[in-house]
């Protein structure tokens, strides 16, 4: 649906003087890639999601499929359609954003402060080449279909800026969607709001897109929004995408520190790859052997870190030795959380946090064994 | 490159358009010869007909020319031409129109026009420095009547006449200046005792000039006369424009005004204003300075009869009433002159129009007080 | 490279046939007509100064430098002038600020008196305005003088020195800076300011730390604008300096012009450093922009501006308010008045009262020409702010959000304007005009060609403060619906545009009537304007019938912008 190859994006960088061979200096622009030969895509109905942090490069990436953007480099299609396509020797297509047909939800929602709710969805329609143009009435009844679905039928004549944060993000989000487009980008969409109405409205947006069946590309650096939304996550770091696949995949088996460090909070343990068999692993450790399956293909003596989320370990106060992965330590904190506890654990030189049943609670200095059941531990390569 | 800079664009197409337009560079001049020669040939004909012509011939053979032209176009910085206009167009089936401005826009609209070959006027009514300018440049067609020949003889200019004079005369508040404590003499106002009650005007060189001279042929070193006016400038608060100064006098902010124009003064006191430029006894303080106002022809008038026609308006009865109704000294001698009897100095015209930078420079000088401010 | 590659790519459109990438499109006519009317406007006057200033017979010279600047008073003029100039720009800026600030952003009383605060003194004609001051606040014959002599002795206030000259400068620009910042504070979120507020500043840190920064581009422009045109003045120290032998650099300039031949090469030496002096400060009025969203206050998100509560200072400032309003409208307006009711100007007693009439309402009704020349500024008035603002709007955006090459010279451009005496426009229009096929040379269109010329830097200043303001987001997301570049300006950025826009549309209609500097030497018989009459009444030395004139200029005026403040409030942004 949505195929995007080597896009090249740069930045001018500050200028600096560079010495040229002959003794005199030049003034260069340094170049910084905001994006830097990125590619992949979007299958039809998929909530696709851009997730990383400030200046990985993710929103320089949507804006530039929106075509508020000028990559340097690419190729940008939506189904046979291409958006822009520059390759060296071949002519350079880049059509105009407002000849995209897409719909944005932009992080600020930009809803027009001088329109009415009204007006500001009807916009894109009345803004329409004559001829494909819908009639007055027709614009009229899809606007409030569109404002029935988000609710906001009632408000249509109201100012637009007179809504509040989640209205008027739904107000957004409808004038994206008014002209039923192809592909829906969203920028950050919900950073805006507060917690409680950033949860309510992820799953009304999920909902939405499911209903509607509009394929879309989501940027967010909330890697709870991207897990919970996405039917497939690309992390960026850099310009770069450094890992792409579906939400699980992406939480249960990072396949690199920066992933894993990124999306939520996970231990890490290094260590040496002893043995192999298959995908079963054997990993040494300063502080224990640990027994782990992975896909990685990796010999033996490769030098590893191993991954595991706080809530995929078990906390025991005696001692299971017929299981695989046990390590003894001590409790040195604890944190009641509502819904769950947190326990640091000291062992050996590793300080691991375990999430546990709030029914769970281990005073500190207590002896405890941490349990690491092997299905829940990644192979992450040292880079 | 590929994108073609606004810079580019936008210097090149404006340089284009304005050499398109002019043909050239400002200050080449030059143009327009060919419509010149044509209407200067027939402006010509026509004055050298009337010039030749006298008595009532003369004036019917004119008025005939001048109501087939129907039109007439002056360039003016003088304030009754209102007035005037008025009267002539009653008398006459002509139609004016009038441009006004102050008398350095006309000059500088004439010029303009005149180097682009456009012939917007028929004739210029303006101040002596100006006119003069004017016929240096060699846009003045002489006028030749009898009329001319009664005018002062100040006023008998080369190609252009005087219509009216200005006066300057020197002024004061009749509730600030006691009945007997008018000044007698300019000098006077040298002595501390005027120390802030005296106002000079900041443009007033011509008057300058002519009181320079005065005190010269009066036998005082140029030394000596610039001090006498650098003491009344101590003494002096500066003001521009003299509209400002007459209003400022009437509201007492000084006592007296050293360069007023007569007019000035003597419509401020019939409107009740406490000015005066006569004393409660004896004579005014001489000498009054006179700076002629005159009218000439233009050798390139679409309308050459219905200018001389508005010349010989202007010194006829009719229009030397206009200017005595406004207080104004008009250029036909009449029984009742107002300047009977008095000392008067002319402002050195030509010494102006060849010296002009020196005298400004010296006034300038004056005005500040002594103090050297203005260079070159 | 493609370095400067414009943001919106419109190079190639992926299906249209071959023969439409030949025609431009309606952006590119649009944006080349605005670029080239500015520059064409612009460069005419600007190549004729320099041609004179830099040629003479014989070549190139430099002795216009030479004679306006090489001499031994000129420092001391230059600092004058510059104590002036920048005494002037401080005090309108301060005045003009606060005012605009306690006008929109807080809870003030008599709120209706600021519309005539920031138009009336723009109105009344510089020299009406200050003689007015003379009659008030001359040591000799100043009626404030006279009130206060009792307590403080005689004369104890002067306006003839250099603060009274700065004084009656920059209350007469103040409503400039007002009519800017009130534009800014507008478009501004007061939550911005609120949670300032929250965070345990007092309202003075709030208003210098938070409210200050924001508006910082209208402040800039502010200043550069009064700078630059205090450093022009002369009506002021004319009038005012003079008396006590203050004499400013403009003076020169006066009399290199003044004499014959009028020396063209000094004053457009002397004009050469002012531009040197107003093109820097357009380009520190960019950088300071620059920092682009910093200023964008107008965003996607809504907010509903809530008065700042004065509380205790309520009374306060509403004294401050009435007081200001007194000194900068009431009391020259009631000298105006005063004195059109009069035959002479005398100070105020009994016996005057009984003396008063209308006589000179009446000459006026009178004059043929003075309906005429009404009607021809009002179309005047209008015809130029509204090309004006128009084409400005245009040239912002291309300024503050195209990445067009050059775009920085169309801002240095359409300032120059600013710096160039009306005298040597009015000469390079004539010049031009006179020999161009074009006929409009004696009509009302060389006339509004110079109001363009000269309202231009302004109307630029305006325009992209406002174009400052508005978040990139609101065009994006107008693009990305679908709309045109044409439709994303005229349905998006002009309505957010609009109470700038509306603000320098004001302002260029009020000071149009006041212009004479080149409308003297450009209009002809039958085309006269205000301003020529008023010309000519106060070379007549009709003082009082000037008055009355003056009383006539601000009633209508003031008509005219109330009308298009209740027209402008339907259009734009409604946050009131």
């Amino acid at each position: 649906m949505l195929h995007i190859d080597n896009l090249v994006k740069t930045f001018d960088g500050e200028r600096r003087k560079r010495a040229r061979s002959n003794g005199k200096e030049e003034a260069a622009a340094t170049k910084i890639f905001a994006v830097n030969d990125v590619s992949f895509e979007v299958g039809e109905g998929e909530l696709f999601t851009l997730l990383g942090p400030s200046g990985c490069g993710k929103t320089t990436t949507l804006r530039a499929i929106a075509g508020l953007e000028k990559p340097d480099a690419g190729h940008i299609a939506v189904g046979e359609r291409v958006l822009f396509s520059s390759k060296p020797g071949e002519k350079t297509v880049n059509v105009p954003a407002n000849s995209r047909g897409l719909g944005m939800v932009f992080q600020s929602y930009a809803i027009w402060p001088h329109m009415t709710v009204f007006n500001n969805v009807a916009f894109p329609l009345q803004v329409m080449k004559r001829g494909e143009r819908p009639a007055k009435r027709e614009i009229s009844e899809r606007v409030m279909r569109v404002l029935e679905t988000m609710e906001l039928g009632s408000y249509a004549n109201r100012q637009a800026t007179k809504l509040s944060g989640g209205q008027q993000q739904r107000l957004a989000l409808a004038r994206a969607i008014v002209i039923e487009p192809t592909l829906l980008l969203l920028d950050e969409p919900l950073s805006n709001l507060d917690a409680k109405l950033r949860e309510s409205l992820r799953y009304e947006l999920k909902r939405l897109q499911r209903e509607l069946g509009i394929t879309s590309v989501y940027v967010t650096h909330d890697q709870i929004e991207a897990l919970a939304l996405s039917t497939k996550i690309a992390v960026m770091s850099d310009g770069n995408v450094v890992q792409l696949g579906r939400p699980r995949e992406i939480y249960q088996n990072p396949n690199n520190k920066f992933v894993a460090e990124f999306i939520g909070t996970s231990n890490f343990i290094s260590g040496v790859v002893s043995a192999h068999r298959g995908e079963q692993y054997t990993v040494e450790t300063n502080d224990g052997r640990l027994l782990l399956d992975s896909a990685a293909d990796m010999p033996g003596g490769t030098e590893v870190v191993v991954s595991v989320r706080p809530e995929s370990m078990e906390l025991y106060e005696e001692s299971r030795p017929d299981l695989p992965n046990e390590w003894r330590g001590s409790v040195l904190t604890r944190a009641f959380l509502g819904d769950s506890v947190d326990h640091v654990i000291g062992v050996g030189k590793h300080e691991l946090r375990v999430r546990c049943n709030p029914s769970i609670s281990i005073a500190p200095g207590s002896d405890v064994y941490v349990r690491m059941p092997p299905e829940n531990l990644s192979l992450v390569p040292v880079n | 490159m590929r994108n073609r800079t606004v810079a580019t664009v936008i210097a090149s197409s404006a340089i284009g358009l304005l050499l398109a337009a002019c043909g050239g560079p400002p200050g080449s001049g030059g143009g327009g010869a060919d419509g010149s020669s044509e209407a200067e040939k027939h402006a010509q004909q026509v004055y050298d007909k009337i010039n030749g012509l006298s008595g009532q011939e003369r004036t019917d053979e004119l008025v005939r020319l001048a109501e087939e032209e129907g039109e007439l176009s002056i360039y003016t910085s003088n304030s009754d031409m209102d007035d005037l206009v008025k009267g002539f167009e009653d008398a006459y089936d002509i139609k004016v129109s009038v441009y006004r401005g102050n008398s350095e826009s006309v000059l500088q609209r004439v010029l303009q026009e005149q180097s682009a070959g456009f012939h917007g006027v028929d004739t210029v009514e303006t101040n002596a420095l100006e006119l003069n300018v004017l016929n240096k440049e060699g846009f003045l067609a002489p006028y030749e009547s009898e009329l001319r020949d009664q005018v002062r003889e100040e006023g008998q200019a080369e190609n252009w006449t005087a219509s009216r004079f200005n006066v300057f005369v020197i002024g004061w508040n009749t509730k600030l200046v006691k009945p007997g404590e008018e000044p007698k003499t300019l000098e006077e106002l040298a002595d501390p005792k005027w120390k802030g009650k005296v106002s000079l005007e900041l443009s007033d060189v011509d008057w300058f000039a002519a009181m320079v001279k005065y005190y010269e042929d009066q036998g005082m070193s140029e030394a000596e006369i610039v001090e006498l006016f650098k003491k009344i400038s101590s003494n002096s608060k500066v003001v521009k424009g003299h509209t400002v100064q007459g209003e400022l006098l009437s509201a007492g902010q000084f006592s007296v005004a050293a360069s007023l124009y007569s007019h000035t003064v003597d419509k401020a006191a019939e409107a009740g204003a406490p000015v005066s430029w006569h004393p409660s006894s004896g004579k005014p303080v001489e000498p009054i300075v006179l700076r002629p106002n005159g009218i000439g022809l233009m050798k390139t008038a679409q309308n050459p009869a219905a200018a001389m026609l508005f010349v010989d308006w202007e010194l006829r009865e009719e229009g030397q009433q206009v200017f005595a109704d406004k207080f104004r000294i008009g250029s036909m001698p009449s029984d009742s002159d107002p300047l009977e009897g008095l000392e008067a100095v002319e402002v050195p015209e030509s010494e102006l129009l060849d010296n002009g930078k020196k005298w400004d420079d010296l006034y300038a000088e004056v005005v500040k007080g002594g103090e050297e401010v203005s260079g070159g | 490279m493609t370095t400067a590659s414009p943001a919106l790519g419109q190079e190639t459109v992926a299906e249209p046939a071959r023969w439409r990438r030949w025609l431009p499109t309606p952006k590119m006519l649009i944006l080349g007509m605005v670029g080239l009317a500015i520059g064409y406007l612009a460069l005419v006057p600007l190549y004729y100064l320099l041609w004179g200033t830099f040629f003479d017979g014989n070549g190139v010279t430099f002795g216009g430098f030479e004679r306006a600047y090489g001499h031994s008073q000129i420092l001391p003029l230059i600092g004058n002038s510059l104590w002036f100039a920048i005494g002037a720009a401080v005090l309108s800026l301060v005045v003009g600020t606060s005012l605009a600030y306690l006008n929109v952003r807080t809870d003030v009383p008599f709120k209706a008196l600021f519309f005539a605060a920031s138009i009336v003194p723009l109105i009344i004609p510089g020299i009406l305005y200050t003689i007015s001051w003379i009659f008030l606040a001359s040591p000799d014959i100043g009626l404030i003088n006279r009130l206060i002599e009792p307590v403080f002795g005689s004369g104890a206030i002067d306006i003839f020195t250099i603060w009274g000259m700065v004084w009656v400068e920059g209350l007469h620009l103040s409503p400039i800076v007002f009519l800017l910042m009130v534009a800014a504070f507008r478009s501004m979120d007061p939550s911005l300011e609120e949670s300032a507020l929250m965070s345990g500043a007092t309202r003075w840190q709030v208003f210098r730390k938070v409210t200050v920064p924001l508006t910082r581009p209208a402040i800039v422009a502010s200043i550069l604008i009064m700078v630059v045109r205090s450093l022009e003045s002369f009506e002021v120290p004319a009038l005012l300096g003079l008396q006590n032998g203050i004499y400013v650099f403009t003076s020169r300039i006066y009399f290199v012009l003044r004499s014959y031949p009028p020396d063209f090469g000094a004053a457009g030496a002397l004009a050469v450093g002012l531009l040197v002096l107003a093109l820097i400060g357009v380009a520190m009025a960019n950088i300071v922009g620059k920092s682009g969203k910093n200023f964008q206050t107008v965003t996607g998100k809504g907010f509903r501006p809530r008065p700042m509560e004065l509380g205790k200072w309520r009374p306060v400032m509403g004294v401050a308010i009435v007081l200001y309003f007194i000194l900068t409208v009431i009391a020259p307006l009631v000298v105006l008045l005063y004195t059109s009711l009069l035959k002479f100007y005398t100070a105020p007693s009994w016996d005057v009262f009984k003396t008063m009439t209308l006589d000179n309402y009446r000459e006026l009704a009178g004059m043929s020409k003075a309906m005429t020349a009404l009607q021809n500024s009002l179309a005047l008035g209008l015809g130029s702010a509204t090309l004006v603002m128009a084409f400005m709007a245009i040239a912002a955006w291309i300024v503050v959000r195209s990445r067009i090459r050059g775009r920085h010279l169309l801002d240095q451009l359409a300032f120059v304007p600013l710096v160039i005496p009306g005298l040597v426009l009015g000469l390079a229009l004539s010049f031009v005009y006179l020999r161009s096929p074009i006929p409009i040379y004696g009509t009302l269109f060389i006339l509004l060609i110079a109001y363009v010329t000269r309202y231009m830097p302004y109307g630029m200043r305006y325009a992209v403060i406002s174009m400052h303001q508005i978040s990139n987001e609101l065009e994006e997301s107008a693009q990305v619906s679908g709309a045109s570049w044409w439709q994303t300006f005229r349905r998006v950025l002009l309505p957010l545009l609009a109470p700038g826009l509306l603000a320098g549309w004001v302002y260029i209609l009020v000071v149009s009537f006041r212009e004479l500097s080149s409308s003297i030497l450009l209009y002809s018989p039958g085309n006269e304007v205000l301003s020529i009459l008023i010309f000519e009444q106060f070379e007549d030395g009709e003082f009082t019938v000037l008055s009355a004139l003056g009383v006539v200029m601000v009633l209508t005026l003031i008509l005219l912008v109330s009308i298009a403040y209740k027209l402008g409030a339907k259009v734009g942004l409604n946050r009131n």
